[in-house]
């Protein structure tokens, strides 16, 4: 990482060699454990569509739903903490993030995830990511209590640490930042004022944000723990439907977005061309704090009992969302690229093609974000399809470039163009393939959450089987993508 | 175990010829992988949960705690079960004498069948009392759905079932049917098809069963009420659905539900905001308030 030659650098606190050092191996400790757990997970994933393709000689469902359980958590929550470890990092060239948050963020995320891994791999509990009211309660006799309460303390592990380092960044802007400094409002309205990097605009509306979902996940995470508790009193399906996703939903928003701050920050290092704050990108992220939160209600489309303003609520936000985040970063990122010299390499190519994957797993979800569709959509393989397709080949894509540019400028080791380009072939190749035929099957009707498919629904089993051959090119440009980018970053951690 | 793992070998030979340059570290990561589903594989040490399980409603066991039921016993049904169950088309005989089919009667507009028993003495006729007031209350009987009210017993006969209806006041009131089924086992498969039971009780010389009533349209359940008592406000929602217009209410998992976002006003059938809506509030307030707080409390090195 550049060391900061400017004021702004200085008050940063990365004026000594060593302080940039220590936040360089941090950094990189986060990666290689989102390395790690990138892998696993992703095997999971294998594991569940070999399943589902009768090609393991019967999974037991109650270990099918235990293994959904802990990729789709371990997956949101991987790529949450990789999206903050990013951010935190290219942060502390603008203003002075607590490292001593960082690592209790750290401390606290191992924690909850060996948490986690215990309770779905030992304790088979298999509520799904969502882990919908009332099923952790209802295991019929599959998961034992401990595996509940389990549950429950590695959220309410994860959640603290994951709030704490949010405020701190939060902290860190503000030190540096007046509020309408940092999302740049005298841009919106015309007057001069100081520079609004487009990176501390789209972080500083992102983690406000965040503050909005992590309230919602200690509300609905004390309602849980007072409905577990001996006597205690239960709640209402709806208004925990509603809370959970309001964070679930909230929680994915905010990595994609953190994933784009990175995005804004790094792809211009490659280009010829500079990102500015201009009024439009102001105006973009402003809304885009207000409307996250009513783009949830997408999710009770199905729940007739949603009153019905709600629901319209959802449909508008969830269109109107997509021009802030989306257009305006699809916009902005064709800008730096076309008709500009770009020094292609593994880095930028995941973040060019990160950007477009995001744009395009997001038209799936407007398709799905709209009532009448989504009659048809809901709880197909539709579902995984778009969110496989924002994520896995957009923020994923994102913060692995990240990960691979840190570990490129720590190692000293120069990127290998050929193998990133092989690298970022089998990603796309594999990645598309999979999500491509989780969107076929879901138009053919085929649901999701099947651990098996029963006879009127075989043809889930033929897309499943298929779409095995696209997970092992997509895990071959994983391991290959591990190997240049793990041993840059191990080589960083030594320098 | 073993074709998982000659799968997974299959897996990684081919990468190796695909990706010449994947050497031991991603074998070290796809062995530490391997590792993890093997034990994802291992035997679960399981135990029921006494908490996760608990019996519905949680009345039957208050009922057979009370002893008015040996435990074991069934309970009483649950309101949320057989929807959209087919309703046993039962043979039935009607306080007139003339032979019916339940059929005939949902299919002339949907009905409200409740099971009761001419010579009951204990819950029945309360029941159907304020089963009268209710359906007075709410209007509609004859021309959105009529009511049928079924005896299960063998011994009722049409006499006995006019005899009922007069004592109610209801023996020429449009919209009401008094019947009793036609044999046992029509009784049988009426109240099995509707989740209702009967059972000689030799202790109290009485027969018992659940004071409930089914609302059929075109020949399925559509609602369940189960109680001593039909509240005027609970029939309006299945009056409503009966008329096929939309009720935006679900039944609550107690009645000690700590918070809810929105009340379903009977009256109106309409919702009206409860204090739950305002944790729905709570994130958005907390964004606000926590980022005043994080960016008003920090002032020095501002740019």
């Amino acid at each position: 990482m550049a060391e900061p030659s400017d004021a702004a650098g200085a008050a940063a606190g990365l004026a000594t060699a060593d302080a940039a050092r220590r936040w360089r191996r941090a950094t990189l400790v986060w990666m290689l454990v989102v390395f790690a757990l990138f892998l696993i997970l992703t095997l999971l994933g294998l594991l569940m569509r070999l399943a589902q393709g009768n090609t393991l000689g019967g999974l037991p469902p109650e270990v099918f739903y235990a293994v959904l359980t802990l990729h789709g958590l371990g997956m949101v929550g991987v790529w949450y903490v990789g999206a903050m470890a990013g951010v935190s990092h290219r942060l502390a060239r603008f203003a002075a993030p607590s490292l001593a948050v960082n690592r209790l963020a750290f401390g606290g995320t191992l924690a909850g995830v060996v948490l986690l891994i215990v309770v779905t791999l030992v304790g088979r509990f298999g509520t799904g990511w969502y882990f919908l009211h009332p099923l952790p309660f209802h295991s019929g006799g599959v998961w034992p209590d401990w595996a509940v309460t389990g549950f429950f303390a590695s959220l309410g592990v994860l959640g603290v640490s994951w709030t704490i380092w949010t405020v701190d960044l939060l902290r860190a802007i503000a030190r540096r930042y007046s509020l309408g400094g940092a999302l740049a409002w005298h841009v919106l309205a015309g007057r001069p004022g100081p520079e609004t990097p487009p990176f501390i605009l789209v972080t500083t509306a992102t983690l406000i944000s965040a503050l909005a979902a992590f309230v919602a996940a200690v509300v609905v995470l004390a309602l849980f723990v007072i409905e577990w508790l001996p006597g205690g009193a239960p709640s209402d399906p709806l208004l925990m439907k509603n809370l959970i996703f309001f964070f679930g939903h909230g929680l994915v928003n905010i990595t994609m977005y953190l994933g784009v701050a990175l995005v804004y920050d790094l792809l211009p290092e490659f280009t010829s061309r500079k990102l500015s704050t201009n009024r439009l990108v102001a105006a973009a992220w402003n809304l885009a704090i207000f409307l996250v939160l009513a783009v949830y209600f997408h999710h009770l489309y199905m729940d007739f009992v949603q009153p019905r303003f709600l629901q319209y609520l959802g449909q508008i936000g969830s269109y109107l969302i997509s021009i802030p985040a989306a257009v305006i970063s699809i916009f902005s990122t064709l800008y730096l690229v076309w008709r500009a010299r770009v020094r292609w390499n593994l880095t930028s190519l995941f973040l060019f093609f990160g950007v477009m994957g995001w744009a395009i797993g997001g038209v799936e979800a407007v398709i799905d974000s709209t009532i009448a569709a989504n009659f048809r959509f809901h709880n197909t393989l539709w579902v995984p399809s778009h969110f496989h397709t924002y994520y896995l080949l957009g923020v994923v894509l994102m913060i692995l470039a990240f990960a691979h540019h840190l570990g490129e400028e720590s190692s000293g080791l120069p990127s290998n163009g050929r193998r990133g380009r092989w690298i970022t072939g089998l990603f796309l190749a594999g990645g598309y393939g999979l999500v491509v035929l989780f969107a076929l099957a879901g138009a053919d009707s085929v649901p999701r959450r099947y651990s098996t498919y029963p006879e009127e629904l075989l043809q889930g089993v033929t897309y499943a089987r298929v779409s095995v051959a696209f997970i092992a090119l997509l895990l071959a440009g994983v391991l290959l993508y591990l190997w240049e980018a793990g041993r840059r970053c191990v080589r960083g951690l030594k320098a | 175990m073993r074709a998982r793992a000659q799968g997974l070998t299959a897996d990684r030979r081919g990468r190796r010829r695909r990706a010449s340059t994947a050497r031991a570290p991603g074998q070290l990561l796809l062995g530490v992988a391997l590792l993890v589903l093997g034990a994802a594989a291992g035997p679960a040490q399981t135990a029921d949960s006494a908490r996760a399980d608990r019996p519905p409603g949680g009345s039957s066991a208050r009922v057979a705690g009370a002893g008015i039921l040996p435990a074991g016993e069934p309970g009483l049904p649950r309101e949320d079960e057989r929807l959209y169950a087919p309703v046993f088309d039962a043979a039935l005989v009607d306080s007139a004498g003339a032979p019916r089919r339940l059929s005939e009667l949902w299919r002339r507009r949907p009905l409200i069948v409740t099971l009761v028993f001419a010579r009951c003495t204990l819950i029945c006729p309360p029941y159907l009392r304020s089963l009268q007031r209710a359906v007075g209350a709410v209007g509609g009987a004859g021309e959105d759905y009529d009511v049928a009210v079924v005896s299960f017993d063998p011994g009722d006969t049409p006499a006995a079932m006019a005899a009922l209806a007069a004592r109610l006041g209801l023996d020429d009131e449009p919209g009401w049917v008094f019947a009793a089924a036609a044999s046992p086992a029509a009784a049988r498969e009426l109240a099995d098809s509707l989740g209702a039971w009967v059972r000689w009780d030799p202790a109290g010389l009485a027969t018992d069963h659940p004071a409930m009533l089914a609302a059929v349209d075109g020949g399925r359940v559509v609602r369940l009420l189960v109680g001593a008592t039909v509240p005027p406000r609970r029939l309006r929602e299945v009056v409503w659905e009966l008329r096929h217009e939309f009720v935006p209410s679900y039944p609550l998992p107690s009645e000690r539900v700590l918070f809810r976002c929105f009340r379903y006003r009977p009256d109106t059938g309409g919702v009206a905001l409860d204090w739950g809506f305002l944790l729905l509030l709570a994130p958005g307030a907390g964004m606000l308030l926590g980022t005043v707080a994080i960016f008003g409390r920090a002032r020095p090195g501002r740019g």
